[in-house]
């Protein structure tokens, strides 16, 4: 779990439950993600208590008898704190007045509240290195190697081998010099390896012209041949003679570098309080492995990989030693001569693929022979609990809150366990198992001198102990055969365990169920219900209604307040009936309950939210349906239906809420959609269709005349509805200034024209046709005060143009005219005018 | 409060307005016209008020539809009464295209593209016809009413109920060459209701489908934009973009700032000031009386300065409130759901057309002929001849179609069309090249298909062909004479089991002796449709008649004439003519010796029948002689090579060749041949087209004998046939013969026409010559399956191997060998052709998806157009040399506006002019094309939104040189910090970075985000926890996202204040 672990870039100190407590009181500032060292997972994990005790190492595979004094287990209550509030296990509590004592002398567990143990993490320790199933594909990439020895190596049919153990406490040492160290090592390393074919090369070297261009070639060559980062290369690199070709190319990027890093800093160092230095951090790293690494000879799996990444880092704390010379300008201090000047510079150069995670490790300070695990951080117990189904030790075994995790529990008799504490299990049992096995038989493993077949005959016992403590890891982190089947080797699926169904860590954070999107992105809600909605066309906009029952149970807890500051009794009084007092619906209820709703906002959701109109609020009236009753205008912004759809309901509390809700939320507040800018309360469907309905027209050439219209308005016939009439109306009405456009293009029955008065000239209009542009210019003439008004009457012969000029205003005001309509429009006129 | 009188006098000033606009006589209310209103409304009044309208509209609404008792019944739904003879027609022509498949003049590719046009068309006649009909007749008719006033359903369901159903596909994504006739109305049988479930079927399954893609696509937005708010009101940009101020535009000026201070002789706007609806009328006015100048400078989101936020200015105004954006307001996520939110409503095809697409009117435009009349061009015309699958039935035999390239000259030509009498009623220039479809000289009926020019945007873009596979119909053995040689038009064989035999014996009879040549054809022979077998002259058993000379015809010379070389025919002294096109040499024969030959590049055949086409090229060469019967003509790339075979009707022993060309030294050469008396029978029989004199008889040389004309205008067919089947004679009674048949006479003015039948589907076709009493008789098969292989011929019987002869075009790519046996169903070979014609349609949710996942769409590469604008501005800075950029440099400059442009400059400063240019274009581009996306569904989204995605798509920024930095080459960075980065460089005096825009799909943004939290969630949890881990990236929580995982206020909406 080492790189879960998001540590606030404030506060770093040693005390994790100390950090807990300031986490949440502190404003969190930012997060950061990355690769730790093992020294930081055991001093994360660890606890150094007031009696001076230092706890957090897991040690017994066991972990259902909790109720032991002193063990070390997964469950433990020393480590990970009591199992009941401020007791030990001897059933002491702690006493108030004499705070000192913080632990139990007896049974040596703290008196600290329970939930500590949903906070409080432990380790294990490996006496082998394994490799993180995270990192497989890096590895390969990162050291450069062919994947089938990389492979061979995990499986553990090959091994790597260090001829003894005081050469390799030297090479971590000594590690300033190392170069001239690693150049003997490899010579060492080559008369055992297995390639002789450039062997022919090193004989012939005289042979060959000692020209720039053909060293460079030779070089280039052995990188083909052997990976930028294998001990040949630099075999090669020394027999050349003419090396210093590449320096050249150095200065340029060591400037770059430099210069990337001055600015890294800038930005990085107002949130970073630890400043340590890159060789000081090197040394650390190198320190620790010291002690770390044991006696094994023959590394095998994450051991043999954590060895070729130690030999890398070595190369990169050279590197670094020429990088900080040039940044404080220390051209002349630089031997330019030195051997492996130039070396440093085809790494880097050679390197470009993964240049950008060279880059990052210098600057950002991770080795990367932390992809290899030393320590292994144990989860809080409450976060992989136990349930014990029988129900006699539920309070011992596990507290509440801690459901979540149900989904990867497996079940075993009567208790419920989940899955991961089988894989801590799994990797203690076995830890311990090959470590007991190896330190009985030292004699293989300090030989002096390598007899292969001596080991050949022995090696099985490696991978036979080897082998399922990486199983059991890999499947503890990553589990998912897909991501490991990636590989051509189809051996590399043996790191799994075998016949394991259960959820891994990455598995449980993954997808639309994990704990992230699950858990953390989405809560469930008090103080909410749901219904079938139907509609209410006479409801306001901002209204809706809900139905009485829903309102009680919703409304219930400030029922009880209003009741409380009336100094009413009911509800105390009866509390043991209040439900059937409450479901009466007695006129007390219902009045209190509207004074309530008053103000009280609700929000109501449709379940596809698709965008935010998919949620207002709205001022709630009390209904005695059993739905929720909807304005029709607001349904498209919902995209609702009657047609069975169902919303929810939610209250807001606070008044903060409240107030965003009614000033926010509104329904009268969604006018425009946000997308187009367009309006959205809009009247729909059958609306239009009645309004289409009446303004509907037949365009029957034949019309009557008002002989008995007004007797239809007053009677309503539909049938007639389309059919168009003349009306004779007097100018003063309203009808008539509004309606008086549909005149211009109508025919006028000749005997009406004679009712037509008050024009001054009327003009025959035989030649032309009457088009736009003559009503325009009509219109222009209007507006200069030429004429006031204009009209066209359509005869089946001529076409007549009636002018008034501006000497008889007053011809629209007291005079009957006819016009044209349909009895649907004057109905539509009349219906708008009430 | 405003008075309701003011109200109804508002919404009656409304209507006043659009009838204004509309020119009709009365405006009916619909719900385009009621979202106007109310739209106009909201602006005018104050929120209390427009609510209040808003209630009183429903109100009303409702109680006048109770009041209408609006009910639909089965009454209601009145068939389409023209329906049948609509079905009937095109029924009709497609038997006479699949006629032409039988013949092999098309290919099944061309046959299935003709049938799939012609249904459409149909359906759209009838969905037009469908609307005249209720607008005009019934206004008042439910249906009607429900679908044109927008309350419900849609013009397409109301001709499913009424109408044809149309074309469905079947499970496989194919059109079904089944049609479904019948309507929802009328009912349908019952393998038609079998083809339309897979339709239905599949409806349920998309929308189910299409929630899902949706719902994803929204998920990705949100990830993308999620930390986007306001944050500040100015981030003083000092560049913008500058809109153009017309009618168009003016919808996208709403909402936008101004950058600088604008004034005019009219107006003066101050800067920062937003640009309302008002002052958008304004400006158009103000723009009225001048010329020059037609744009403002505006500030736009692809241009603010800020990396994680936006402010004000640059936001505009919120379309929701219509007011200035208010500061913490979550745009981001706003912009991502109104454009996932209607992702539900788009469809989710994408088309498989076989063709139908490329040529569809988006890419063509056609005319069509308003007149009947014939053709007359007024310059020679100058092109290629391409088999095109629009085939007119009554027209040519080989649907073979002009295709016009503008010469040096421009490409101006000249259709005439006159009328009997020779008065002009129609011309038309076209200027663009394209399809031509008609001939000097034709007849024309109203409403053909004269040109089809191609759309100049089309044109652009690059062409790639594909293949589409074609699978055998029947199983038999592959016969392919020249496999190899395999080009245009040149039949591929398969051969069934079937073997037939054909007695000639019956044609004896008691009136008629008959003279019979069939020595023509030999063993091993291949036979196809077209090939005349026999041809058999006879005499009347009265002493009228009387035959000298047995006649020998090959027709076959007509199939050699199609590019092949086929001059081991010429056996007979006559005067074959040759083609070699492999090669390229064109031979001339007669008898038999090689009289002459040419090489040439590139021999296109063009077959002329009438006079006119004559005096095109004599106008420019010589007055010849007008001949009357042009019979062949070669058109070589520069050199015109005319073939022409005359005939003097005066003399007539006598032919003439003229040979020419038209190089500098134009020759005439004149070959003469010797009048002998077999010649004559070439002139009378072998006419390899029968000219169109439609002066002189209308239908007279319409023949089957040569049997792929038909030039009978359609109805005449119709009828033709009718009376054929009505009169039936039985051979049977008049001479012994052992096969039946029906033997019939048809008249017409001067010609008798008599069709002898052996089986019902093979015919025999007579024609009386018009020097009496002699009859012509060919042979051939009209519908019938006999083709194949010449087992045997003596002379009484046939007996023939049956075979297929399949045409397939010159590119196609067979699948099988020669003399493979290959089974029904099985893959035969893959044609190959043009990528716009077989184009799949990407249209909906997946157009959009590509366009924002980076994905290269056809006809749109974003990903290489950012890159060639961003060039293209690094040579207008001179920073590049490039010599030929396809840019139109005009449409490219009209976009941004550039504060302080200097010329000399750094290369930061150029990398960020180039980045800042090609950015804001090419998100202006995309934008208008995702939202032409939406608009084809009637969802209209505002740019504002997709902007806002795009310009967190190309945030970032790849290295090209790092300068002194530490960057590393390839490295994707924030364009800001870099921005930033060389600033300082600058002042150091250190070498700059330099850089190019790239544009990023939507996930690979997401997953190259600093936080940890946004990138974990979103997808690949496990290499994005190996990415953070080994570079040890930092999460500010800076978005909403974060701080909801964290539990922490979001920065957003109220919370931005705490």
């Amino acid at each position: 779990m080492k790189y879960f672990i998001i540590r606030s870039l404030i506060n770093k100190s040693k005390n994790f439950y100390n950090t807990i407590i300031k986490y949440n009181k502190t404003k969190l500032f930012a997060l950061e993600l990355s690769i730790i060292s093992p020294q930081e997972i055991q001093n994360s994990a660890e606890y150094k208590r007031e009696d001076g005790s230092i706890v957090g190492k897991v040690e017994d595979s066991t972990f259902y008898d909790l109720e032991k004094v002193n063990n070390k287990n997964l469950f433990s209550q020393q480590i990970f704190g009591p199992l009941i509030d401020f007791t030990c296990a001897c059933g002491k509590k702690l006493n108030r007045k004499n705070k000192e004592i913080n632990v139990c002398t007896k049974c040596g567990i703290e008196f600290l509240p329970s939930s500590i143990r949903s906070k409080r993490k432990g380790y294990i320790k490996l006496n082998y290195a394994m490799l993180h199933p995270f990192y497989i594909d890096y590895c390969e990439k990162l050291l450069m190697k062919s994947k089938k020895s990389l492979h061979l190596l995990l499986n553990m049919d090959s091994f790597f081998y260090f001829p003894s153990y005081k050469n390799w406490v030297n090479f971590l040492s000594e590690k300033n010099h190392i170069y001239l160290f690693l150049l003997k090592k490899i010579l060492i390393y080559n008369r055992y390896s297995y390639i002789y074919k450039y062997s022919t090369f090193f004989k012939n070297r005289s042979k060959f012209p000692n020209n720039k261009k053909m060293n460079k070639l030779f070089f280039y060559n052995a990188l083909g041949f052997y990976g930028l980062n294998s001990r040949k290369t630099w075999t090669v690199l020394d027999f050349i003679k003419g090396y210093n070709f590449f320096l050249g190319n150095f200065s340029k990027y060591y400037k770059k570098l430099s210069w990337y890093a001055y600015q890294q800093k800038i930005s990085l160092n107002k949130y970073k309080s630890n400043n340590i230095s890159i060789n000081n951090f090197i040394d650390n790293t190198f320190n620790f492995y010291k002690n770390e690494v044991n006696s094994l000879c023959f590394k095998v799996g994450g051991d043999g990989i954590e060895m070729f990444f130690l030999q890398d880092m070595a190369v990169y704390s050279i590197i670094n030693k020429f990088l900080k010379l040039r940044v404080l300008k220390l051209n002349n201090l630089i031997n330019v001569n030195n051997k492996y000047y130039g070396k440093i510079n085809t790494i880097i150069q050679n390197s470009k693929n993964y240049q950008y995670y060279f880059k990052h490790f210098y600057l950002k300070k991770i080795a990367p022979v932390w992809m290899t695990l030393r320590r292994i951080p144990v989860l809080p117990p409450n976060l992989r609990p136990i349930l014990d189904l029988s129900g006699k030790n539920y309070q011992k075994t596990a507290s509440s809150g801690t459901l979540l995790f149900m989904r990867d529990i497996m079940h075993e008799g009567n208790l419920f366990i989940s899955d991961i504490n089988t894989f801590y299990r799994e990797i203690i049992i076995h830890n311990k198992k090959a470590f007991n096995f190896f330190s009985s038989l030292p004699t293989l493993y300090y030989l002096n001198e390598l007899n292969i077949e001596y080991v050949n005959s022995k090696l099985w016992l490696l991978k036979y102990y080897l082998m399922p403590i990486q199983k059991s890891i890999t499947s503890l982190f990553d589990k998912n055969p897909e991501t490991i089947n990636n590989f051509s080797n189809k051996k590399f699926t043996d790191l799994i365990l075998d016949n394991v169904k259960p959820t891994s860590i990455l598995d449980s954070l993954k997808g639309k169920y994990g704990k992230i999107r699950f858990n953390l992105l989405g809560k469930r809600v008090d103080y909410s219900g749901r219904s079938v909605i139907i509609s209410a066309p006479h409801l306001k906009i901002y209204e809706c209604g809900i139905p009485y029952e829903m309102a009680l149970t919703l409304y219930y807890p400030f029922l009880s307040e209003y009741f409380y500051k009336k100094n009413n009794n009911i509800l105390k009084k009866n509390y043991n009936k209040s439900e059937l007092v409450l479901y009466s619906k007695s006129l007390i209820f219902t009045k209190s309950l509207q004074s309530i709703l008053l103000s009280h906002p609700i929000i109501i959701n449709r379940a596809p939210t698709l965008h935010r109109l998919g949620i207002q609020s709205f001022l709630p009236k009390l209904t005695h349906s059993k739905a929720i009753e909807l304005h029709p205008l607001v349904c498209p912004a919902f995209n609702a239906d009657f047609d069975g759809d169902q919303m929810a309901i939610h209250v807001p509390i606070t008044e903060i809420a409240k107030l965003e809700a009614i000033q926010l939320m509104a329904s009268s507040l969604f006018v425009y959609a946000p997308a187009s800018g367009l309006p959205l309360l809009i009247p729909t469907q059958d609306i239009i269709l009645g309004f289409n309905f009446y303004t509907n027209d037949l365009l029957l050439k034949t019309s009557r005349e008002d002989k008995s219209i007004k007797q239809a308005m007053n009677q309503g016939f539909i049938n007639e509805c389309h059919i168009p009439y003349w009306i004779k109306i007097n100018t003063k009405d309203i009808f008539f200034k509004f309606l008086a456009y549909p005149l211009r293009n109508y025919i006028i029955p000749i005997e009406l024209q004679l009712n037509i008065k008050g024009f001054s000239k009327i003009i025959r209009l035989n030649t032309f046709k009457v088009t736009n542009l003559v009503f325009d210019s009509l219109d222009l003439l209007i507006k200069k005060n030429y004429i006031s008004n204009w009209l066209i009457l359509n005869n089946t012969k001529f076409k007549y143009l009636l002018i008034s000029f501006l000497q008889n205003k007053n011809l629209l005001t007291n005079k009957q005219v006819y016009l044209r309509t349909t009895l649907g429009n004057i109905y539509f006129n009349k219906y708008l005018n009430l | 409060m405003i008075k309701t009188s003011q109200i109804a006098k508002y919404i009656f000033l409304l209507k006043k307005a659009e009838f204004i606009k509309s020119e009709k006589k009365h405006v009916i209310l619909n719900k385009t016209t009621l979202k106007k209103m109310v739209f106009i409304l909201q602006n005018k009044y104050d929120e209390q008020t427009v609510f209040f309208i808003l209630e009183k509209l429903k109100e009303i609404g409702f109680h006048l539809a109770t009041q209408s008792g609006l009910s639909l019944g089965i009454d209601d739904l009145k068939s389409f009464p023209d329906k049948k003879k609509l079905i009937t027609e095109t029924r009709t022509d497609l038997n006479n295209n699949e006629e032409h498949f039988l013949l092999q003049n098309i290919s099944p590719l061309e046959k299935s593209k003709y049938l799939i046009t012609k249904w459409n068309d149909v359906n759209n006649f009838i969905i037009q016809r469908i609307k005249k009909v209720f607008l005009k007749k019934e206004p008042l008719n439910p249906l009607a009413l429900m679908a044109f006033s927008g309350a419900r359903g849609n013009i397409s369901q109301v001709s499913q109920l009424i109408g044809l159903r149309g074309l469905m596909t079947d499970p496989l994504g194919k059109l079904v060459e089944f049609p479904i006739q019948g309507n929802f109305r009328e009912g349908m049988t019952l393998t038609e209701y079998f083809i339309s479930c897979y339709g239905a079927r599949k409806g349920l399954v998309d929308t189910a489908l299409r929630t899902a893609t949706a719902g994803y696509l929204t998920r990705r937005l949100v990830y993308v934009v999620q930390h986007i708010f306001i944050s500040i009101e100015d981030c003083n940009v000092t560049n913008g973009i500058s809109v153009e101020i017309n009618e168009k535009s003016s919808n996208s000026l709403i909402g936008l700032t101004l950058l600088k201070n604008f004034y005019n002789k009219n107006i003066f706007i101050a800067k920062n000031t937003i640009i309302s609806p008002t002052l958008v009328k304004l400006l158009l006015n103000s723009y009225n009386y001048l010329s020059h100048k037609k744009s403002i400078v505006c500030r736009s989101i692809l241009t603010c300065q800020l990396q994680h936020t936006l402010c004000q200015f640059c936001y505009g105004w919120d379309n929701a409130r219509a007011k200035r954006v208010a500061i913490g307001e979550a745009i981001g996520i706003i912009a991502a759901q109104s454009i996932g939110e209607p992702g539900t409503q788009l469809t989710l095809r994408t088309f498989h057309t076989g063709g139908v697409g490329g040529f569809s009117g988006a890419n063509w435009i056609s005319y069509n002929s308003p007149f009947d009349g014939f053709i007359k061009f007024k310059k020679p015309v100058i092109g290629n001849i391409l088999r095109s699958w629009i085939v007119m039935p009554h027209y040519t035999s080989l649907n073979l179609v002009y295709k016009l390239t503008p010469s040096f000259n421009e490409l101006n030509l000249t259709l005439f069309i006159f009328d009997k009498l020779k008065n002009e009623l129609y011309n038309k220039t076209l200027k663009n090249e394209g399809l031509l479809f008609v001939r000097e000289g034709d007849f024309i009926k109203k409403g053909q298909l004269l040109f089809s020019e191609i759309n100049i945007n089309f044109k652009n873009s690059n062409l790639l062909k594909t293949y589409i596979p074609y699978y055998s119909l029947e199983t038999g053995l592959i016969i392919s004479p020249k496999l190899a040689l395999n080009k245009y038009l040149y039949p591929l064989w398969i051969f069934l089991f079937n073997i037939i035999k054909l007695n000639l014996d019956s044609l004896n009879s008691k009136k008629f002796t008959v003279y019979k040549n069939y020595s023509i054809l030999e063993k091993n022979d291949l036979i196809d449709l077209k090939t005349i077998l026999f041809e058999i002259h006879f005499i009347q058993k009265s002493k009228k008649f009387n035959l000298k000379k047995q006649e020998y015809l090959l027709y076959q010379n007509l199939k050699m004439s199609l590019c092949k070389s086929h001059y081991d025919y010429s056996t007979y002294k006559k005067l074959n003519v040759a083609f070699q096109q492999n090669n390229q040499k064109l031979n001339f024969f007669y008898n038999k010796k090689l009289k002459s030959s040419l090489v040439s590049n590139n021999i296109n055949l063009l077959w002329t029948s009438s006079s006119y086409s004559i005096n095109i090229l004599t106008k420019s060469i010589f007055n010849i002689i007008v001949f009357e019967y042009l019979y062949l003509s070669l058109l070589i790339k520069n050199k015109y090579i005319l073939w022409i075979l005359s005939k003097n009707l005066k003399k007539k022993d006598k032919f003439h060749f003229f040979k020419y060309t038209s190089t500098s030294s134009s020759k005439i050469e004149i070959f003469r041949l010797n009048s002998k008396k077999n010649s004559l029978n070439i002139r009378k029989n072998k006419l390899f087209f029968y000219s169109q004199n439609y002066k002189k008889n209308k239908v007279s040389n319409i023949l089957f004998g040569n049997s792929i004309f038909l030039k009978f205008p359609l109805k005449k067919i119709n009828t033709f046939f009718s009376q054929i089947k009505q009169k039936t004679i039985n051979l049977k009674e008049k001479k012994t013969s052992n096969v039946e048949g029906e033997f019939i006479g048809f008249q017409l003015k001067n010609n008798i026409k008599f069709w002898y039948s052996i089986s019902p589907n093979s015919l025999f076709s007579f024609k009386k010559d018009n020097k009496k009493n002699r009859y012509n008789f060919n042979f051939i098969r009209k519908n019938s399956n006999i083709s194949g292989f010449l087992v045997s011929n003596t002379i009484k019987t046939f007996t023939l191997q049956k075979g297929i002869p399949l045409i397939f075009p010159s590119d196609t790519i067979y699948h099988k060998m020669e003399k493979d046996f290959i089974f029904k169903n099985e893959l035969l070979c893959s044609f190959k052709s043009l990528k716009p014609e077989t184009q799949d349609i990407i249209q909906g949710i997946p157009r959009v998806e590509k366009l924002l996942e980076g994905r290269p769409l056809p006809f749109y590469k974003p990903k290489v157009e950012l890159y060639k604008i961003w060039q293209f501005f690094l040579k207008n800075l001179g920073f590049l040399k490039i010599k030929n950029s396809l840019f139109n440099l005009k449409k490219v400059e009209s976009k941004v506006y550039l504060n302080n442009f200097k010329p000399n400059l750094n290369i930061g400063d150029i990398c960020y002019l180039a980045y800042f240019h090609s950015k804001s274009n090419f998100g202006l581009d995309i934008a208008s094309i995702i939202s032409n996306v939406y608009l084809q569904e009637g969802v209209n989204i505002s740019f504002k939104h997709i902007e806002l995605i795009v310009r967190e798509l190309t945030s970032l920024v790849e290295i090209i040189n790092p300068g002194d930095s530490g960057f590393i080459v390839k490295e994707k960075i924030h364009w800001l910090l870099i921005y930033n980065y060389n600033k300082r460089l600058k002042s150091l005096n250190l070498k700059e970075i330099s850089y190019m825009p790239i544009f990023l799909g939507m996930t690979e943004i997401t997953k190259k985000k600093n936080s940890f939290g946004v990138a974990g969630s979103f997808q690949n949890l496990r290499e994005i926890i190996i990415d953070h881990t080994f570079t040890r990236k930092t999460d500010y929580l800076l978005g909403l996202h974060e701080n909801v995982l964290f539990n922490k206020i979001i920065p957003a909406g109220t919370g931005f204040f705490f």
